[in-house]
């Protein structure tokens, strides 16, 4: 649920490209990292991970909303943070040729689960060498991090549609045309403009973030839940079963 | 609908669109792509997305599993169409027309393009790491699919999962997607000693047909 869920061609193509270019660089960075430390044998267990984010995804909870865990942190736990750049650039681009979340925000999606998956690492490792309780440290860590992400997810959606209007209306007139009405309609009613402007501020088509994040919170809140206890118990088994997979 | 299921359309289908090669259907993606950012009005973008429909019918494609996968964005979109404040019939056509032309034009190509095709035409531009991870992942999608429905099978059938015991529920589901993870990072061990065993060298490489 922290990824941005809006589809292509709403949000603007000045934050989509940032997003590629953002994710473009982790991903030199990654690369550089894979090269330089021999992780090539990894690929398969990248690829694994990947295909278990896309099989989790791809099977919406009942809910609402159709609602779905990405096991982001736990591959986060598993495969560290640079690795799982890369599964999760892998899972956001087969799930967008699916039209699950767009191809034009698969950058912004990577760095939004990215951010979530290092969040969650640096979080569980914080709190496992502290407490040594694994299920409240995998719990804390995919809760908070799942929080931040879908902060993060409003402040990108919000970055991207707080001036909605030029959406709306950028295809009235052009530049010109549009300077030479504004002159004339100053000429002859400088004084009603005021009145004017005030009154098309009411009727400004906006994007409301209160309600968005309501309704973002709503419908999260119980999924933050859900796929925190479920990450727990996923790491809780893994330890008691397999405890070198997770390199604590 | 599962990525196996697109891939079964994708690779058995026979409809003329399944015989057009992948880099041509990328470019006319990427095409739509741009038209629709760049469209000026609500009237242009019905004409697309009529246009689209168009050749849906007539495409011989499984229109119903089609229109089901390219409609599931308008739920994020009504999402969002919810937080607008003074919005209009015409802003809220115009963003849905938008979403639904660039959502028809992807399940276009993913209904009609094997994935591993379209991997071979973006391996012009992306790096081999990424079209190394992105074919390993669809192969390992194959194996793991059949290992989790067969897991889920084997939970329903002894009655692990029931909305009474909601915390009990979430426990075993927790416990079967761990055990799940184990046999997947086993599989994936095997899969690159097979790999390797067979001259993989951290490269993928594709055939000319």
């Amino acid at each position: 649920m922290s990824h941005i869920h809006i589809p292509d061609g709403i949000l603007p193509l000045w934050l989509w490209v940032l997003g590629y270019i953002l994710i473009g660089i982790c991903f030199i960075f990654g690369a550089f990292y894979i090269k330089k430390f021999q992780k090539q044998s990894k690929f398969p267990l990248i690829s694994i991970m990947a295909a278990l984010m896309i099989l989790t995804m791809s099977v919406p909870i009942p809910f609402p909303v159709p609602y779905h865990i990405n096991l982001a942190v736990l591959a986060g736990i598993i495969l560290g943070p640079i690795l799982s750049l890369f599964a999760i650039l892998t899972s956001n681009l087969l799930l967008a040729f699916t039209a699950h979340g767009g191809i034009t925000v698969v950058g912004l999606n990577t760095l939004v689960i990215s951010i979530e998956s290092l969040v969650g690492y640096l979080i569980f490792n914080f709190f496992y060498k502290k407490t040594d309780k694994i299920f409240f440290s995998a719990f804390t860590a995919t809760f908070l991090a799942l929080i931040i992400s879908t902060f993060l997810a409003i402040g990108i959606v919000y970055a991207g549609t707080h001036n909605f209007s030029s959406l709306s209306h950028h295809n009235c007139c052009n530049k010109e045309e549009h300077q030479e009405k504004i002159s004339i309609h100053n000429e002859k009613h400088v004084e009603s403009e005021l009145i004017e402007h005030h009154e098309h501020q009411d009727t400004e088509e906006k994007f409301n973030i209160k309600r968005f994040f309501a309704l973002m919170f709503m419908f999260g809140f119980i999924g933050w839940i859900l796929e925190a206890s479920l990450t727990g118990f996923i790491v809780s088994y893994i330890k008691k079963v397999k405890p070198d997979i997770l390199n604590l | 609908m599962k990525i196996a299921d697109l891939d079964y359309y994708a690779t058995f289908g026979n409809s003329f669109l399944h015989k057009i090669p992948a880099k041509y259907k990328l470019i006319d993606a990427a095409i739509i792509l741009s038209a629709v950012f760049y469209a000026k009005n609500v009237y242009s973008l019905a004409i697309m997305y009529f246009l689209l429909m168009t050749y849906l019918v007539f495409s011989g494609l499984p229109r119903r599993n089609f229109l089901k996968v390219s409609l599931y964005p308008l739920i994020f979109t009504a999402m969002f169409l919810f937080s607008m404040e003074n919005l209009t019939y015409l802003t809220a056509f115009k963003v849905i027309l938008r979403v639904l032309c660039i959502s028809t034009t992807f399940i276009f190509l993913i209904f009609t393009t094997p994935y591993i095709q379209i991997f071979k035409a973006l391996s012009v531009f992306l790096p081999d790491i990424m079209i190394n991870i992105l074919f390993n992942t669809y192969r390992a999608l194959f194996i793991i699919n059949n290992t989790l429905d067969n897991l889920l099978t084997t939970v329903r059938l002894r009655g692990g999962i029931s909305i009474s015991r909601p915390v009990h529920s979430l426990k075993t589901i927790g416990n079967l997607v761990g055990f799940f993870v184990i046999k997947s990072i086993e599989t994936s061990e095997k899969m690159y000693e097979g790999l390797k065993l067979r001259g993989y060298s951290d490269k993928v490489f594709f055939s000319r047909d």
